[in-house]
């Protein structure tokens, strides 16, 4: 039996029916909606909430099915190797991860403000530091996928004669 | 050309795929690509690499500057045929 590669295993994954029915401009920006609302949703939770931490674990396990839709409404572009692309998903890919660089540096040093913020500036108050890290995990989850993410917004709807391959 | 306008390139796959009744799917098969690739490059909206456009040559048995052009081709007819 022939031995096959991970890209090669990954790209076939991605090239499946049932990924394709991901690719809409609609339910791409429906999917990185319920990412912001899922993140809105874990902040509030920890902040407002932070001795429900027995919540936290099933919020968390969301994370995985959203990030998995995102990934397949891109073609998992982001996570299929950049050998197994052709020069336009490949140079889709490299901008994606470009533009998300600078936007995660930006992201992560509001991030490092706010919890410095959080957890030296009010005295006399006391902030539950536990509560923090399911934030900081979040905000670390959602960095890791944001070019994925960031693709998933930007990339237009397919002309429909391409879905099916022919004309 | 100034450095924020995007290079168009025109191409005639459309026709030569139509001539050889091969759907986007096969071509893109020919060619290494994704089918979806083959679509930007006939809306002109990609432009091929230099590996695309000489496979794609080879394939048809073209010369690249035959399917690929930086001008809108010339509709074929009988004057452009007549005269080579």
């Amino acid at each position: 039996m022939e031995k096959r590669s991970y890209g090669d295993i990954m790209s076939e994954v991605f090239q499946s029916p049932l990924v394709e029915k991901f690719q809409t401009r609609v339910r791409r920006r429906s999917l990185v909606i319920s990412m912001g609302l899922w993140m809105a949703g874990i902040t509030a939770l920890c902040l407002l909430l932070p001795e429900a931490w027995w919540l936290w674990g099933p919020l968390f396990l969301l994370f995985f099915p959203l990030a998995s839709m995102i990934n397949m409404s891109v073609r998992g572009v982001t996570e299929i190797p950049i050998s197994h692309l052709d020069d336009r998903l490949a140079q889709l890919r490299a901008r994606a991860f470009h533009d998300a660089y600078y936007i995660g540096v930006v992201l992560a040093l509001i991030g490092g403000i706010v919890l410095q913020e959080y957890l030296f500036a009010t005295v006399g108050e006391s902030r539950p530091l536990l509560s923090i890290v399911p934030i900081g995990g979040m905000l670390g989850g959602f960095l890791f996928g944001l070019p994925a993410v960031m693709l998933a917004w930007r990339l237009p709807d397919e002309p429909e004669h391409e879905e099916a391959a022919h004309g | 050309m100034g450095k924020s306008e995007k290079a168009r390139v025109y191409t005639r796959l459309p026709m030569l795929r139509a001539e050889r009744s091969l759907s986007r799917k096969e071509l893109a098969e020919i060619l290494s690509v994704h089918y979806q690739t083959i679509g930007y490059i006939e809306r002109g909206e990609f432009v091929p690499s230099l590996e695309i456009a000489l496979k794609a040559a080879e394939y048809f048995g073209l010369p690249v500057e035959a399917i690929f052009s930086l001008k809108p081709f010339e509709p074929l007819n009988a004057a452009s045929l007549a005269g080579g």
